[in-house]
């Protein structure tokens, strides 16, 4: 049985996967979140780790990751920044040292659909489907061919996650309209039926509702998450909400956004799967943590969803999830 | 697990009145309260007897205890021996700004420190657990230490540098923070450098920089050499 | 029979001496009279009146005057000027001798006066007539008194003689001194014959000036300093006149008489045209090394002329400008904002006006005008040029301070230039580097003396910052200390009976500290009163009372015992409040933190003030048992920055020991007493009273 979780660690995305004893995470933002729910989980050693851009939201718990002494990771998997000397970058470039010299710890300077293309954590298969090469030479603040400009955004790496043929988790880490469109010109096959939504829910550098749109009409997934933190940002974005129940998704947030409760509900909720959540004791979780079933499709589990529909109906006054929208009828 | 609760606290505080206050505002809560009598003078350890001897559950004391002549040494100093002693006991205090680089050098044998602006009676209980996990080997999640990167982007005053000014990447990487000398190691002191990197165990998951607490600064990485252009 | 009105005799003196009692004045209208009287030279003599029976002579060589004028002129009282007089008929001057009172104070000056008088109009003859005061005294009616006018031949020229003999009492030294000096200020020493034509702006010939002198040593010493001239050594002139219309023209002149600055006034002045000058010199050593004259001799030339002047139509007007007067309040202004201000010291100026059509009028005693809408408005204009040429010197100042931090850095970066071209020739390249090297180590401790200096002035800066403030946020600290108040008497209204005495315990608490509260907010608002900083008899044992009292909640709260021993005998400084309190306050906090020192207890904190009068200082002590000075050099510890407490600045001492330079006293300061901590006394020269 594998166990797949999305963490709420505010604003930032970590997941973590593990089946027959592999474990796998992919990015993790700054504190001690991820550290401490490996600690519980008893998990010594990381196989593969994946940073999918070198935003510090996505990279600094990777950091620590590499220089805990409780910790092992084996292999990491990232692209390489094309703005080296970003601090962030020399941080990164200093822990794989820590780790190199620890003993272990191969890098894999290469995130993209052909290198490594796929890769085992048990039986689950983690398939990178973007960036595409041509994408990833032509690197941060290189052109596209319509003439817009790349940025580690464009890059994000894109991950599928899924078990045998069953239909898939798709992480798509922060990417934007240039990333999205450049997938679409490669005819990658991006179809899922849980999205983690690309950047915590937030503004694409386009046209948000235009953006969902071609998200989903690639995608198609059931249900949707945003990992979103409640102070920072304003995420998910309304528009985008908007857009996702258009699509017919659902939808679940790690943390509760200003715009669904305007104060933090704290007390004793029930309704929270038992794993760490940065919004647990403040009361900003929502949906807080989210364990994906992957066996017979990637989806939350029913009955979280059932606790977490109920916690909704009775302690949230305004949640956009439940605004009124008109579905699109299937074409 | 079940929660112990604290049902007799000890306050120590110079200010005559503030203690009395506090007192009161215990015994709101139900809790009994009192107190140890001075002075003390340079007597730490005749301060910690007498504390221990009346076996309180939690301590509350405060940093500053030399205005008022109740003793010429410091609150942090007596709470530190007393969690060594495994007795919960919680530090407040006003925060004046030498304060805050000297409590950091001690902040990880300090499970609570708080401004007394912050501190609320109502909240004694929550305090006096947190303290209690500690001493249990069990710290809350702001507390556990992790083996992080400390990069030194400053050394103010060269080798008379009484502090580095560092960011912990993997708690804030826009953040620099000043980490007192005597946080780190002797052996790699004449390797400390702006743009190395030291290895040290810090509490990453602390919600504020006045949380933050640095234990085992005793690893040099190097900076990564820079690329050609 | 006609009745008349009848004067009696002690109405002479009632109108002369008893209105008129300064000598100088009386004697200057009798050298006006003479001005009048169209002569160019008035000279008065002294003779023996160093003790009473002297004389005095004034001898003017003007038109003298006929019998027919002594009858109804020199022998009438009282005939106010008011109606139109003629000009003067050779040299067309406006009369200045009015009323005939001062005349009359300074002819009963002695027993005796005799007048000799030779008429211009009636060459060849003289007359005379002798006025025996004595004659008055058993009269009834002044009028009873008679005497004659004799007339003789005489070939002397035209001019007239006074003699006052059997002078009443002795004329001290300083009566002498004001003498001359009013004398040589009468007519305007500073203007040229000219220049009085175009105020008066009538057709006249050329009047050759008019001259009073007393024949005494001092007056030619006197006079010696007057005529120099030291107007080239002012730093820059302020000049003000008005216009037909009334309006204002002010502007800063420099030493040549180029024009600086030129405004014009935003409102009219109510008054006629006049003119108004002032030389404003700075009497610094910096700026006299370059000149020819010495500060002391430009100093003492101030001290003899400085001051505003009033010159109506050519004649000086008392008592403006003379000593101790201050009518343009150049010294409140200067106290008000001290920035680019003239004082009475450091300047001297004058104001020329026309009295051709009686707008001023001069008050019955001569000293000085009656403040009607004339003189008013002509003294706000200098006051408002005044304001003006101050605003202007301050904007110039700091439009060139900018301009010289500008270039200084310009002038940085071009030494820097330099340099690189220099070593670019002149070092090989294979050493470059280490003369590289060493350059910028040299240049990082320079800038590290400056950034430390720049630290200092920065913190002088928050600490003048944070006491402004405090002071400011001290006065609304009424306003919710209040609001705390009335809010305990709501609450307890709403507590139920039976929790009455437990809420009553926590209320007094409140209160307590609210009274804390008050007390420590209080203290930097006393501290700044105003009228601490005022300069003058201090008495150092009142101060420390005072700040012992005001200080009791903050020395109760660090449980310190506070005792004093005052001297019963002499304890008055010259000084101000703020500079013993700032003396006091700073010892007072050395010991309080001295007690908190982290390797040092004492559970019996006391501090020590006493104050003692050892015939020659006031002396004052403050003393502590709080371990003494340890690890500074003795020496070291009046330095600023010096400190050992980690939140303490460092100036503590630095202020006490510049305080007491400003008092003109010594401080010394031992290490530690027998009472167990340091101990510091204070030396202060006691006030004298004011010597003349």
């Amino acid at each position: 049985m594998s166990e797949f979780v999305i963490l709420d660690v505010g604003h930032g995305n970590c997941a973590l996967l593990r089946d027959g004893g592999v474990v796998a995470v992919v990015d993790a933002p700054t504190r001690g979140l991820l550290l401490d729910t490996l600690d519980d989980l008893k998990i010594d050693t990381v196989h593969s780790a994946f940073i999918s851009h070198a935003d510090k939201d996505h990279i600094a718990g990777i950091l620590s990751l590499l220089t805990s002494d409780r910790i092992k990771v084996e292999q990491i998997f990232v692209n390489p920044d094309a703005q080296k000397n970003s601090k962030i970058w020399r941080d990164f470039r200093a822990a794989v040292s820590v780790a190199h010299r620890k003993g272990e710890c191969v890098v894999r300077t290469s995130l993209s659909a052909t290198e490594p293309g796929t890769v085992s954590v048990g039986d689950v298969c983690i398939a990178i489907v973007a960036p595409s090469p041509s994408l990833a030479l032509a690197g941060v603040g290189g052109r596209t061919e319509d003439g817009r400009t790349i940025t580690a955004n464009s890059l994000s790496a894109v991950l599928k996650i899924s078990e045998g043929d069953a239909p898939a988790a798709l992480l798509a880490g922060d990417l934007d309209e240039i990333g999205l469109d450049d997938a679409i010109t490669h005819e990658v096959d991006l179809s899922a039926s849980l999205l983690v939504f690309p950047h915590h829910g937030g503004l694409p550098g386009g046209d948000p509702g235009a953006f969902a749109a071609k998200l989903f009409d690639k995608v198609r997934p059931a249900s949707v998450i945003f990992s979103n933190g409640r102070n920072r940002h304003d995420n998910p974005r309304q528009e985008i909400v908007e857009a996702t129940l258009t699509a017919g998704c659902s939808v679940a947030c790690t943390q509760l956004s200003e715009r669904c409760s305007a104060r933090a509900i704290e007390g004793e909720r029930a309704h929270l799967e038992p794993f760490r959540a940065s919004g647990r004791i403040p009361g900003e979780s929502c949906a807080g943590s989210m364990s994906i079933e992957l066996r017979n499709g990637a989806r939350r589990l029913p009955a979280a969803i059932a606790l977490h529909t109920a916690f909704i109906t009775a302690d949230v006054p305004t949640p956009m999830c439940r605004m009124a929208v008109k579905v699109l009828e299937e074409a | 697990m079940a929660t112990a609760l604290a049902t007799r606290v000890l306050v120590v505080d110079d200010d005559d009145q503030g203690r009395d206050d506090l007192m009161d505002e215990l015994r709101d809560y139900d809790i009994e309260p009192f107190t140890v009598a001075g002075p003390y003078g340079q007597e730490i350890e005749r301060m910690v007897a007498d504390i221990e001897q009346q076996a309180p559950s939690f301590v509350i004391c405060d940093h500053r205890l030399q205005p008022a002549g109740l003793a010429s040494f410091f609150g942090a100093d007596v709470v530190r021996r007393l969690v060594e002693r495994n007795i919960p006991a919680m530090l407040l205090t006003m925060y004046q700004s030498t304060d805050r680089l000297d409590l950091r050098a001690s902040r990880y044998a300090l499970p609570v420190v708080m401004g007394r602006d912050e501190f609320r009676i109502a909240r004694v209980q929550e305090y006096f657990d947190i303290c209690r996990r500690e001493i249990l080997a069990t710290p809350v999640d702001t507390r556990r230490p992790h083996r992080v990167l400390i990069r030194v982007d400053d050394v103010p005053g060269g080798t008379a540098a009484e502090r580095i000014d560092a960011v912990i990447p993997s708690w804030s990487p826009d953040h620099a923070v000043p980490v007192p000398i005597s946080c780190i190691d002797p052996a790699i002191l004449g390797d400390v450098r702006k743009g190395v990197y030291l290895l040290g165990e810090v509490n990453i998951g602390a919600e504020s920089e006045d949380e933050l607490y640095f234990k085992n600064l005793n690893e040099i990485v190097p900076a990564p050499e820079e690329e050609e252009a | 029979m006609l009745e008349r009105l009848r004067f009696s005799p002690d109405i002479l003196s009632r109108l002369g001496e008893e209105l008129v009692p300064e000598i100088d004045q009386g004697i200057v209208e009798l050298a006006k009279n003479a001005y009048d009287a169209d002569a160019t030279e008035c000279r008065i003599s002294l003779n023996e009146v160093h003790a009473a029976g002297g004389s005095i002579r004034i001898v003017d060589n003007g038109t003298g005057l006929t019998a027919d004028n002594i009858r109804q002129g020199w022998l009438v009282i009282g005939r106010s000027s008011k109606q139109r007089k003629a000009l003067t008929p050779i040299y067309g001057r406006l009369p200045v001798g009015d009323k005939g009172l001062g005349r009359l104070a300074a002819l009963r000056l002695g027993q005796r006066v005799t007048l000799t008088t030779r008429p211009r109009s009636e060459p060849g003859i003289e007359h005379r007539v002798t006025i025996d005061w004595d004659a008055y005294t058993d009269a009834e009616v002044v009028e009873d008194v008679g005497f004659e006018v004799t007339t003789s031949p005489s070939g002397a020229p035209s001019g007239t003689e006074i003699e006052i003999s059997g002078i009443n009492a002795a004329l001290g030294r300083g009566t002498v001194n004001r003498l001359a000096r009013s004398l040589l200020l009468l007519s305007d020493p500073f203007a040229a014959a000219e220049e009085l034509a175009q105020v008066t702006a009538l057709p006249t010939t050329i009047d050759p000036g008019f001259k009073a002198i007393l024949v005494t040593e001092e007056f030619s010493d006197l006079q010696a300093k007057v005529d120099q001239s030291y107007f080239g050594d002012a730093e820059y002139r302020v000049h003000a006149e008005l216009d037909e219309n009334g309006g204002g023209v002010f502007s800063i002149l420099d030493w040549k008489g180029d024009t600086l600055h030129r405004a014009r006034s935003e409102s009219p002045y109510d008054t006629g045209p006049f003119t108004f000058d002032l030389w404003v010199f700075i009497l610094d050593g910096r700026n006299f090394s370059t000149r020819n004259s010495t500060m002391s001799e430009v100093r003492e030339w101030l001290n003899q002329v400085g001051g505003v002047h009033i010159y109506e139509d050519g004649i000086r007007v008392p008592p403006y400008g003379g000593p101790g007067n201050d009518w343009l309040e150049l010294n409140l202004r200067r106290a008000r904002s001290p920035e680019m201000r003239p004082s009475t010291n450091t300047s001297v100026g004058r104001v020329r006006l026309s009295n051709a059509d009686r707008g001023y009028t001069q008050k019955t005693d001569r000293v000085g005008y009656i403040e009607n809408q004339a003189f008013l408005e002509m003294r706000r204009c200098c006051g408002d040029a005044l304001d003006w040429a101050a605003r202007v010197l301050i904007r110039e100042r700091d439009r060139v301070r900018q301009t010289e931090k500008a270039a200084a850095k310009k002038q940085s970066e071009r030494v820097t230039q330099r340099l690189e071209r220099v070593l670019d020739k002149s070092v090989q390249i294979t050493d470059r580097k280490k003369v590289d090297d060493a350059i910028a180590l040299f240049v990082k401790e320079s800038e590290r003396e400056t950034r430390s200096l720049r630290d200092e002035l920065q913190l002088y800066r928050s600490l003048a910052t944070a006491g402004m403030t405090s002071a400011v946020f001290a006065h609304e600290i009424g306003r919710p200390l209040d609001m705390i108040d009335k809010g305990i008497e709501a609450l307890q209204r709403l507590i139920p009976e039976d929790q009455r005495e437990n809420a009553d315990r926590r209320i007094k608490t409140i209160s307590a500290a609210k009274v804390r509260l008050n007390s420590f907010v209080s203290i930097p608002l006393t501290l700044l009163a105003k009228r601490k900083r005022r300069s003058g008899r201090t008495n150092v044992n009142s101060c420390i009372l005072g700040l012992v009292d005001l200080l009791k909640p903050i020395t109760d709260f660090f449980k310190v015992t506070v005792t004093t021993s005052l001297t019963e005998h002499y304890s008055d400084i010259n000084g101000s409040e703020a500079l013993i309190d700032g003396i006091c306050l700073n010892l007072l906090m050395n010991s309080l933190n001295a007690f908190q020192r982290e390797n040092f207890a004492q559970t019996d904190r006391q501090i020590r003030i006493s104050t003692e009068y050892d015939g020659s200082n006031v002396a004052m002590t403050v003393a502590d048992n709080a371990g003494g000075i340890d690890g500074l050099d003795i020496d070291d510890i009046w330095l600023p920055g010096v400190t050992t407490s980690p939140e303490g600045t460092g100036f503590g001492l630095t202020i006490v020991r510049d305080s007491v330079t400003d008092l003109g006293g010594s401080v010394e300061a031992i290490p530690v007493t027998e009472f167990g901590g340091a101990e510091f006394i204070v030396r202060l020269p006691p006030m004298r009273s004011l010597i003349d």
